[in-house]
């Protein structure tokens, strides 16, 4: 440090050496700075669980660029997993008319299209992620349960009776090692459980009602180790 | 005091000059546009993917009784005042896919949405078929942020970032109809001219725009993963092979050697970080960019994600040189350097002016 302030001052680059006029430079500059600026706050929502109230504010000032160029994240984590319960494989599945609840082979379940490497099919998944995520809002979920009896019924011609978002847990690498055949079945209806369920209503003009069957509260919370760390291994 | 303080400003003086020299040449000094053709060809292409990915659930998803009726979203995403804040606020997450009502109306914006992506793809009016296309790709994601997937996330980045440049300039419909343009009035064609573009600044500054954000994006990466307690015990992998649903392939043999688990979680972690500081490396971005697709390609194996990694693997072109992707760098010149880095090797005598200008005076 001491021998750079030794230095005379660097002489400035010439200006005729640039394509873009100095104030050109300079507009630009300033427009990448808060650009740059705004998506740092608008992705570090990412990286913690809430903003501050600082970036709140500044969220809420600059939400038109944000929100507009899709720059604020907030739907997709871009941690993969944190191996909680929202880190796990979900699906919606749909029980016709006369279908017995009882038998897993009776449900209509979606995904049901296409390659399971395709965004075709993952945005089924990722319906249901939302929607277990979102399941203690009653009202809320229960649109989304009514659009899709609304979608089984005029797209497909069924008669719905009950929908449910489920979550196919994981299994840890012991119960694979060491568990028994059900266990180390990763389809095993143990490895089931129900984020939300509802039962549905089919007037005669078509219009799907809405009867939810488990309170938030009721459905099963992420199993917890004994040092309290969130563990999706036990089903 | 009166030295100590001329210390200071003579310091904050050289700070300011070299910073601002530094910044110049980063973001302005002209760069061949063939990175970023070749790019708004990928990522084009992976636009058309998007748009017409959605083609056969179109009426599924958006139609009158599909699966995610308008004022569902609306009240999701804060739109209306029944949405999960409480009180409405101004949202703007424009799509134009909420007017289409009908499905005919559906399906001609559709249809319409894919020439656009198309074009820009192809080459044909670049400039404007590039922004039309942002608009299209962020209408379908605004439309269902609900269903947006890290593909979705990352294409809008992309496509914002080529906005900005000459991406016409080769490789494209433009480029053949200009040559023909010329032929048709009957002027000499330049044939080197026609085939290698003129270096320009807003090809540079859509290239740097590239690189930041793709860097930033690795760098998001591996800090949202080590805010999680699985990616510093080395598990994390294994919660994405479990997912029954989502793998392509089953490793869960691989629950017998769990430390070649826990060595992939952590390579994944050093990779993403290293990626996002060491790029920026002369000699260090070429090693990145090779090793990257046995980042990507396991991952996409394991998680299903095939198009997010893809799209991964094509952002990471934006690192290497137009020069390179020509063919015509110089023997013992690094092929991968970013735009301004290797101007001495050619002729652009206004950029290598400013890179000369500027390293003189940050040598000083």
């Amino acid at each position: 440090m001491r021998k750079s302030l030794d230095k005379p001052p660097a002489p400035a680059v010439p200006e005729e050496v640039w394509e873009y006029s100095s104030l050109k430079r300079t507009a630009i500059s300033l427009l990448l700075i808060i650009h740059f600026f705004l998506a740092f706050v608008a992705m570090s929502g990412n990286l913690a669980p809430a903003y501050s109230q600082l970036e709140s504010r500044i969220l809420a000032r600059f939400a038109f660029y944000t929100q507009l160029l899709n720059i604020d994240l907030n739907f997709t984590p871009f941690y993969w997993t944190h191996a909680t319960v929202e880190d796990v494989d979900h699906r919606i599945e749909v029980l016709a008319q006369g279908q017995r609840a009882e038998v897993d082979g009776d449900w209509l379940v979606l995904p049901d299209v296409g390659w399971r490497g395709t965004d075709r099919y993952q945005r089924y998944q990722r319906l249901g992620r939302v929607w277990a995520l979102i399941s203690p809002q009653d009202e809320l979920t229960a649109s989304l349960a009514q659009a899709v009896g609304t979608s089984f019924r005029a797209q497909r011609n069924v008669i719905p009776a009950r929908v449910r978002c489920r979550r196919h847990m994981l299994q840890s690498w012991e119960v694979i090692r060491g568990g028994t055949p059900g266990e180390r079945n990763p389809n095993d209806s143990s490895y089931y459980q129900v984020a939300y369920d509802a039962n549905l209503v089919v007037s005669r003009n078509g219009t799907v009602s809405v009867v939810k069957l488990a309170a938030a509260s009721e459905i099963a919370q992420p199993a917890r180790t004994t040092d309290g760390k969130r563990n999706t291994a036990s089903p | 005091m009166a030295n100590g303080i001329q210390r200071v400003r003579e310091y904050l003086q050289q700070l300011t000059t070299a910073f601002g020299s530094s910044w110049n040449r980063f973001w302005f000094t002209p760069a061949d546009p063939e990175t970023i053709c070749l790019l708004r060809i990928l990522v084009g292409l992976a636009a058309l993917y998007f748009v017409a990915s959605h083609t056969a659930d179109l009426v599924v998803w958006f139609g009158p009784d599909g699966l995610l009726p308008a004022e569902t979203v609306r009240r999701l995403t804060g739109m209306s005042a029944a949405g999960p804040l409480g009180a409405p606020q101004p949202v703007f997450r424009w799509s134009y896919l909420y007017l289409m009502e009908s499905e005919t109306l559906l399906w001609s914006a559709h249809v319409i949405g894919m020439i656009i992506v198309g074009c820009f793809a192809a080459g044909l009016f670049s400039r404007l078929a590039a922004v039309l296309s942002l608009i299209v790709v962020l209408s379908y994601v605004h439309r269902a942020p609900l269903i947006v997937g890290p593909f979705d996330a990352v294409l809008p980045l992309l496509l914002f970032c080529l906005c900005w440049g000459p991406t016409g300039a080769r490789w494209s419909l433009d480029q053949r109809l200009r040559t023909r343009r010329r032929a048709g009035r009957e002027q000499p064609v330049d044939a080197a001219a026609t085939m290698v573009p003129s270096a320009s600044t807003a090809a540079n500054i859509s290239q740097r725009l590239l690189q930041v954000h793709v860097a930033a994006l690795y760098l998001l990466m591996a800090a949202t993963q080590l805010a999680g307690q699985v990616w510093w015990a080395g598990e994390a992998m294994w919660w994405l092979i479990a997912r029954a649903e989502s793998r392509l392939v089953d490793l869960s043999f691989l629950s017998q050697h769990m430390v070649l688990v826990n060595a992939w979680t952590h390579g994944i972690v050093l990779f993403e970080l290293a990626f996002g500081l060491l790029i920026w490396h002369r000699l260090a971005r070429p090693l990145l960019l090779v090793l990257a697709p046995l980042l990507w390609l396991p991952w996409a194996l394991v998680t299903g994600h095939v198009s997010f990694s893809l799209l991964m693997l094509i952002a990471n072109a934006c690192f290497v040189s137009g020069e390179a992707l020509r063919g015509t760098v110089p023997r013992h010149a690094d092929s991968t350097l970013g735009p301004g880095e290797n101007r001495r090797a050619d002729g652009h005598s206004r950029e290598r002016r400013a890179a000369t200008a500027a390293e003189t005076t940050i040598g000083s």
